[in-house]
């Protein structure tokens, strides 16, 4: 499953699995957001092609008005797969500690 | 007669080919009062599958593990280098071969040895030892049944060879289930992968990459594939230091998920798209990754390996 919604500093939280399956909840959420996003990764578990999509669409569309997406504590797992999809040179990502 | 066939499969042929061209070999080579019984099959473990030809081998035994019981199956020829073949009378035998089935292959010698009283031995007196002793291992089963003539013939001389070969599937080390092609079933798939990993030990850290691969390779079935209701069957095998897994598309049109063109993962992001990325990460993520397709059947069957000694990445990925 998958839970993604606004943290108390105004970040936007976002656990559980990324995949096919729940790609359209987190786009659906994403559409909203403006700007200068977090995107809270610590409890992300799981992220697909589907996934990854969702990421794309959401930092080209924030890009077109000078704001973007900061991928905060990715773990391990999650940065190899944003790597091999080249994602790390579209995002800044930040690693879990 | 052995090497010919290895031969023969080495150089491609089909199954038809080899056992028609090596029979024609043969008859043209031994004197005309010879011949030879042969039993000459091919296992795929991937599509569950025995095929055989059998000169004059018979019969031929089989336990199906699902009903615990041997059922028997003829030859599909007269024995080799009776005479020649230009055309096959009967096809190869497919026997659907599941784990824990065996395949008893046993020779005439076992069949028509005799008790003191001249009564044959019989393929009656080998089914009821395979199916009372089917969990044991092959070579012990086997043992089992040379005591047993042993027995019967009163430890008499055997009046001709007697040659058991037993191939089993293995029982402990697979297991499998279908998922329909929906989305809402990757929820599915995601715990027949915790459950299996869990059940046959496989090294979790592996559980990731496989559960995304398996995502990709399924939702493509899903968005892109042949519609129908067929479930699509995913088999989950361990193996030294990891896993193989096998997804089996049935009524599936002909694509090869190892031929997707290569995805420019250096592009802006302006000129980025999500399409392709998938199967990307499915190169970059496994160790091997094999395709096949079947026109007769229309199955496509997509294997892949994962473990932990193989580095991951860059290396793993010679298309881009």
């Amino acid at each position: 499953m998958l839970a993604i919604d606004y943290g108390a500093d105004g970040s936007v939280i976002v656990s559980g699995r990324l995949d096919a399956a729940q790609s359209p909840k987190a786009q659906a959420f994403l559409d909203a957001v403006q700007g200068q996003v977090s995107l809270d990764c610590g409890g992300l578990e799981y992220i697909s092609s589907a996934g990854l999509g969702v990421l794309l669409k959401t930092q080209k569309r924030l890009m077109q008005s000078a704001g973007g997406l900061r991928l905060k504590r990715v773990n391990p797992h999650l940065q190899d797969i944003l790597r091999y999809a080249g994602f790390d040179q579209i995002f800044v990502i930040e690693p879990a500690e | 007669m052995q090497a010919m066939l290895r031969v023969a499969f080495r150089l491609g042929a089909s199954l038809d080919t080899a056992f028609v061209n090596v029979n024609n070999q043969l008859e043209e080579t031994l004197p005309d009062d010879r011949f030879i019984t042969a039993f000459v099959g091919l296992v795929d473990r991937r599509a569950h599958r025995v095929r055989y030809h059998s000169g004059g081998q018979a019969p031929i035994l089989f336990y199906e593990a699902a009903s615990k019981r041997c059922v028997s199956h003829g030859p599909t020829s007269f024995p080799l280098a009776a005479m020649q073949i230009e055309t096959l009378r009967r096809a190869a035998t497919k026997i659907s071969m599941m784990p824990g089935d065996i395949l008893v292959l046993v020779s005439d010698g076992v069949f028509e040895c005799c008790s003191p009283g001249g009564e044959e031995f019989g393929a009656e007196r080998v089914r009821v030892l395979v199916e009372a002793h089917h969990a044991k291992p092959m070579a012990e089963l086997a043992g089992l049944l040379f005591e047993a003539v042993g027995r019967f013939t009163a430890a008499g001389a055997p009046e001709d060879d007697m040659t058991v070969v037993f191939v089993k599937r293995d029982p402990w080390m697979s297991v499998a289930s279908e998922f329909r092609r929906s989305f809402e079933a990757i929820d599915d798939l995601v715990a027949f992968t915790a459950e299996a990993f869990a059940a046959k030990r496989i090294p979790d850290e592996l559980r990731p990459s496989v559960d995304l691969v398996l995502e990709e390779l399924f939702t493509n079935v899903v968005k892109y594939g042949h519609p129908t209701d067929v479930p699509v069957r995913v088999e989950l095998t361990r193996i030294a230091g990891g896993v193989e897994v096998t997804v089996a598309v049935e009524d599936a049109d002909d694509f090869d998920v190892t031929r997707a063109g290569p995805v420019d993962v250096n592009a802006p992001i302006e000129s980025r798209t999500p399409g392709g990325l998938g199967l990307h990460l499915v190169r970059k993520l496994v160790d091997s990754i094999q395709y096949r397709y079947e026109k007769e059947t229309r199955q496509g069957l997509i294997t892949f390996r994962k473990t932990v000694a193989a580095p991951q990445g860059e290396d793993n990925d010679a298309s881009d």
